[in-house]
């Protein structure tokens, strides 16, 4: 039996459709209730929030999971990427007010010591620090985009689907950082100790978006 | 309140038995084949080491100075003391130099892992240069884990050598790019990146394939071989898969050629060790001539490292019965004899000095001991059955 780690929220219903389209039995996980571990067929499926899911996987309680590629940068999980499933499509996105954007455009100097609100500070640290900009961090768990606004902090960074929160809250992208998107990936121990299973479904995964529009992403 | 370090861990108790079970164990499987115990000092000099340490590595180093002011590090890695020790107390016609060790390393910890201070065991087999030091280590390893009770205990076999030819015939920048992938196991980035390249279909598809090149040792060395020709590193893997399924331990070997290992040293034949009740990979290691010949030696040097204490916490020990020992109103003197008795007959026995035999065995209770002895009545009883059942010493 396999152990497929599911991320709870919006993202899950997509996650099913992945999982319909490799023929995966998800007629439990559909009428899942507040059920967090659901058998059917021959997989378990656990139920955890998107930041958690790696995590299961990393060690090893979970096979196989599907995670978004901004949680698995996040946690620095070691895990396999095994394909994109082109699900979940966003962007993780330094943002900020036009007055703070446009210091961005002039002297490195001019962004030192900025503060920047994101839920996501072991991204936002190594973009910083890769770039030699010296900032102090605000961990929130949500509604970041309200930050700038209150004073909490100058920026954000934060994920962007179509951008309409940003707008909404007078913030613009000042850069892109990393695209994401749902990735399908296995646990290390997994992908040697269940090579068999797991192979089979990315067999399903590569037959199935070479049909096109069935699933959009770049298959193993 | 007395508070640790972060990152660091006190092992006693049940655990710290465990462990020092597992280290016994290691110890008296590789002493029995050569293998002298070796102890590194606990911090090693960075002008030594830096240069070779792959890059990714060095980031994990945590440098401290010492008294005298020289620039060091905390130990994080014991292979390179051990080639250090070979290049400097022993003559080439000493050679081979088998050590084994177990101690703490060092290394900055990657989230979600949290710990920097690790226990690990190890063996090295240096400056050998024929063949079998891999059937050697490999088999001496597996034999350790079923020892402490590992039954299945799985090895998967990779080629250094094996990856870099196949990706030599590409230009360096894209070699680096699929090479860093299989690192990083971003198989998705290792497939986009080649999707991309202009390669010609004779190179494409067997480098397509190669993730997909684990699983059952013998399916997958005609399937690579198919794919990439009788090559030198196929051989090799060939010849050990060879000898250790000879020795009855095929059923615990597995390929992988796409496998790559952090240390970039790392030379020929590698692997890791995988156990089905652990989440995570317990060590590995691998063939590492290359840094030999930093040190101006000529010949094999092999080893690995395990994670003594994810070992330990899955060793399964079928060893003398412990149990706890009522001394009573005896002297010590007596007590001390009685329970030699019983550790000749297979206890092992921990002393309870207490007043009230209730006491006694309330306390082995808590401490979680099957066994109970009354040393004055010179009887043994199951915790779990007291009044039920007693065995004459």
């Amino acid at each position: 039996m396999l152990t497929l780690c599911l991320p709870t929220g919006r993202v899950l219903d997509e996650a099913v459709e992945v999982l319909e389209k490799l023929d995966i039995p998800t007629l439990r996980l559909k009428e899942r209730g507040r059920s967090l571990v659901i058998q059917e067929g021959g997989f378990r499926f656990l139920l955890a929030k998107p930041m958690d899911v790696p995590v299961y996987v990393h060690y090893g309680i979970a096979d196989l999971a599907l995670a978004g590629s901004d949680v698995i940068w996040e946690t620095g999980a070691s895990l396999v990427e095994l394909a994109d499933t082109g699900r979940g499509v966003c962007r993780i996105v330094l943002a900020g007010p036009k007055k703070v954007a446009a210091r961005f455009l002039g002297h490195e100097s001019q962004v030192m010591g900025l503060r920047v609100a994101t839920k996501y500070p072991r991204i936002a640290e190594a973009y910083f620090a890769d770039r030699g900009i010296q900032v102090e961090f605000v961990h929130l768990n949500g509604s970041i985009e309200m930050a700038p606004r209150l004073g909490l902090s100058d920026c954000i960074v934060d994920i962007v689907q179509t951008g309409s929160t940003l707008k909404a809250n007078a913030l613009s992208v000042i850069a892109e950082i990393a695209p994401v998107s749902l990735k399908f990936v296995a646990s290390c121990k997994s992908l040697q100790l269940a090579w068999d299973g797991i192979e089979e479904i990315i067999g399903k995964f590569s037959s199935s978006s070479r049909k096109a529009g069935d699933l959009d992403g770049k298959a193993v | 309140m007395s508070r640790q370090a972060k990152g660091t861990r006190t092992l006693g108790g049940k655990e710290g038995e465990r462990v020092e079970r597992c280290r016994r164990v290691f110890f008296e499987t590789f002493s029995a084949y050569g293998y002298q115990p070796f102890f590194a000092p606990g911090l090693q000099l960075l002008e030594s080491a830096w240069e070779k340490l792959p890059p990714r590595f060095r980031k994990r180093l945590i440098p401290v100075y010492t008294p005298s002011g020289e620039h060091c590090f905390l130990r994080a890695d014991l292979t390179l003391a051990a080639v250090a020790y070979l290049s400097s107390h022993f003559s080439p016609q000493e050679r081979p130099l088998r050590v084994c060790y177990a101690g703490p390393l060092y290394r900055a910890p990657i989230p979600p892992e949290t710990d920097f201070e690790n226990m690990q065991f190890g063996a090295e087999l240096l400056g050998w240069e024929g063949q079998g030091a891999d059937v050697e280590v490999i088999a001496l390893l597996l034999r350790s884990l079923r020892r402490i009770g590992i039954h299945s205990p799985v090895v998967v076999l990779g080629h250094a050598a094996f990856l870099k030819e196949s990706l030599s015939c590409l230009d360096r920048s894209l070699s680096s790019i699929l090479t860093l992938a299989l690192l990083e196991r971003q198989y998705e980035a290792y497939f986009d990146a080649l999707k991309e390249a202009p390669l010609p279909r004779e190179i494409q598809d067997p480098l397509t394939s190669l993730p997909y090149l684990r699983g059952n040792a013998g399916r997958i060395l005609k399937e690579a071989t198919r794919l990439f020709g009788e090559t030198q590193p196929l051989l090799d893997l060939s010849l050990i898969v060879e000898e250790l399924e000879e020795l009855g331990l095929g059923e615990n070997l597995r390929l992988d050629l796409a496998l790559a290992r952090e240390l970039g040293y790392y030379s020929g034949p590698v692997f890791e060790i995988f156990s089905g009740s652990a989440g995570f990979s317990l060590g590995g290691g691998g063939r590492y001539d290359g840094l030999l010949e930093q040190y101006g030696i000529v010949g094999q040097a092999l080893g690995f490292g395990l994670d003594l204490r994810a070992v330990a916490s899955l060793s399964r020990f079928e060893g003398p019965t412990p149990a706890v020992a009522w001394c009573g109103e005896l002297s010590p003197r007596v007590a001390l004899e009685r329970a030699d008795d019983f550790i000749s007959s297979g206890y092992r026995i921990e002393l309870s000095w207490q007043e009230s035999r209730e006491g006694a065995i309330q306390l082995a209770r808590a401490r979680g001991y099957g066994w109970w002895i009354d040393l004055p009545a010179c009887t043994a009883y199951p915790l779990d059955s007291i009044e039920r059942e007693e065995i004459e010493c």
